[in-house]
């Protein structure tokens, strides 16, 4: 070895590695809306990562705090702004729960077919975003494409595609011709062959597996540690889901199953079970809405019980709903009157997106994205 | 396990530092005493099963009489996967001052629960290991969810409370 090269090669022994912050966001497009990250890096590895959240504050709370019960629902529906309903309904329940009233069997059955439907598009829309984020670019379409079905469903019974404000204190806001129940039936029967459609696309691709497997692991006791819920946690093999275990609304009545992540390409608790989970509830949710409207019968859409300024007695409640992203809660504390005295939300993606800088930990750098994306957060109902 | 079995073990094991119960409510509680409140939920996990956090909530209970002027924080806990297990626990702290134990060596999830609460409320989590603000700029004056907070009527340039 010539003196030069002997020269060369203890220089590489001595490559001292620097420690590198590297920041993320807040603009960024696998951040799906305002979120930063600062990740300190070692070469390509994640030693840490540092989540700064509050860009889309606007203080959900105080404004409940200043408006009556009715006139909060809309802001409900700016929280999880995929699955509005979902939001509607949560905030809908507890109000009705401190006011102890009896909603009617059909105005129930209306909520469980556009919660799902909701349901599907939200998660519709986070396995096309994830194959984005990764680089698959045609399933984001084909995603779109039936993500705009369930929209123009929800948009002809209600008149809104994303903030619906539709499920109010006490039923809904208006009725569901049979028109519109039918309209729900033909995208069940379309929609139930799209799934092999799109696990063509993306859940059997190779290069999806390889970049979504065996990344990210979460374990079950982090997952319920970091109060994690919804996909995330049944990801990590934990069979919880709300609808289940403790349900609400009619759910007691539907036969559906709970699926949680086995680790079919890796590890249980890794990105591709917690994308897979998602892509399994969607076919459940279709259960569900064909169910409903098998048993659906004719009857009043609301309560006559609730006038226009809703007034629960005084007291406090906390209710949760299984949404798109797992518990959403509200705690609500009534004085009596007919504004709230306080509202707290449980939203599930705060939650989740905590866990981040565990899951980051030891990943490569590239991967940091693709872990990002099988949280499915959005950031409406984390800086609520 | 019942709500009366649940206080009646609480009360055992930690005497009168569980301040009150109410169990004929929605939530059934128990108040609890603010210093001790980090041992109580530590006991609730590793001995009642309690391994879920489900929400902590800071609370402001000042009302417009000005009756009282004492601030809260309510936990709510559950246990995955049994969701039949449920339990709330409360603190009712001083206005001024407000000071109370953390819980986030018990649960992890109440690390950023109890940042909210710090940012929104101004309750002092005493041993959190990063107790900054979460949703609001780190340069913001005052503690929004109080009753008595008035938003600033400047911030960077950007006027407020205009007519």
């Amino acid at each position: 070895m010539s003196e030069v090269n002997q020269m060369q090669a203890s220089k590489q022994g001595d490559v001292a590695s620097e420690e590198m912050l590297l920041n993320m966001g807040p603009q960024h497009p696998s951040t799906h809306g305002v979120f930063r990250v600062v990740i300190k890096t070692d070469g390509e590895i994640v030693t840490d990562a540092e989540s700064h959240i509050g860009y889309l504050h606007r203080c959900f709370e105080k404004i409940c705090e200043n408006v009556n019960y009715t006139m909060a629902t809309p802001y409900t529906d700016r929280l999880d702004y995929l699955m509005a309903m979902g939001n509607n309904l949560g905030y809908a329940m507890s109000v009705e729960r401190l006011m102890d009233v009896e909603i009617p069997e059909r105005a129930s059955y209306i909520r469980v077919i556009v919660t799902e439907l909701s349901r599907i598009a939200s998660h519709l829309l986070a396995i096309g975003t994830y194959g984005m984020d990764i680089g698959a670019i045609t399933p984001f379409l084909y995603c779109f494409r039936d993500r705009e079905k369930v929209l123009t469903i929800l948009e002809t019974i209600c008149g809104q595609r994303l903030n619906y404000n539709y499920v109010r204190i006490g039923g809904v806001a208006y009725d569901m011709d049979d028109a519109m129940l039918k309209m729900c039936g033909e995208f069940c029967k379309y929609f139930m062959p799209r799934v092999m459609e799109y696990n063509d696309l993306l859940t059997y691709n190779g290069i999806f597996i390889q970049r979504t497997a065996n990344v990210g692991i979460l374990t079950a006791e982090q997952a319920i540690d970091f109060g994690c819920t919804g996909p995330v946690l049944r990801g990590s093999g934990i069979k919880r889901d709300l609808r289940k275990d403790a349900p609400y609304s009619l759910y007691d009545r539907f036969d559906f199953e709970v699926p949680v992540g086995a680790g079919e390409a890796g590890t249980v608790g890794d990105c591709f079970d917690r994308y897979m989970v998602r892509m399994r509830e969607m076919i459940e949710s279709v259960k569900i809405v064909e169910q409903a409207l098998s048993q659906i019968e004719a009857g009043p859409f609301k309560t006559d019980k609730i006038k226009a300024k809703p007034k629960p007695s005084k007291g406090d409640a906390y209710t949760a709903v299984e949404n798109a992203r797992g518990e959403l809660g509200f705690y609500l504390i009534s004085d009596g009157s007919d504004t709230a005295f306080r509202l707290k939300c449980r939203s599930p993606a705060f939650s989740n997106v905590s866990v981040l800088h565990e899951m980051c930990r030891g990943a490569m750098v590239a991967d940091v994205v693709a872990i990002i994306g099988s949280l499915d957060i959005v950031m409406g109902e984390i800086d609520r | 396990m019942t709500p009366q079995d649940i206080a009646s073990k609480l009360k055992a094991k930690f005497g009168d530092k569980i301040v009150a119960e109410t169990l004929d409510v929605h939530d059934p509680f128990c108040q609890v005493d603010p210093m001790s409140i980090a041992e109580v939920c530590a006991f609730m996990k590793d001995e009642l099963g309690f391994n879920y956090l489900r929400c902590l909530s800071g609370v402001d209970y000042m009302d417009k009489k000005k009756t009282t002027d004492d601030l809260g924080v309510i936990y709510h806990l559950g246990a995955i996967p049994d969701a039949s297990l449920l339990f709330c626990l409360k603190v009712i702290l001083p206005r001024t001052g407000a000071k109370v134990a953390t819980v986030e060596n018990v649960w992890s999830t109440a690390d950023w629960h109890e940042r909210e609460a710090w940012d929104m409320f101004g309750i002092d989590f005493v041993g959190h290991h990063n107790q900054t603000r979460i949703l609001c700029a780190e340069d913001w004056v005052g503690h929004a969810l109080r009753k008595d907070y008035k938003s600033p009527d400047e911030y960077h340039g950007i006027r407020n409370n205009v007519v």
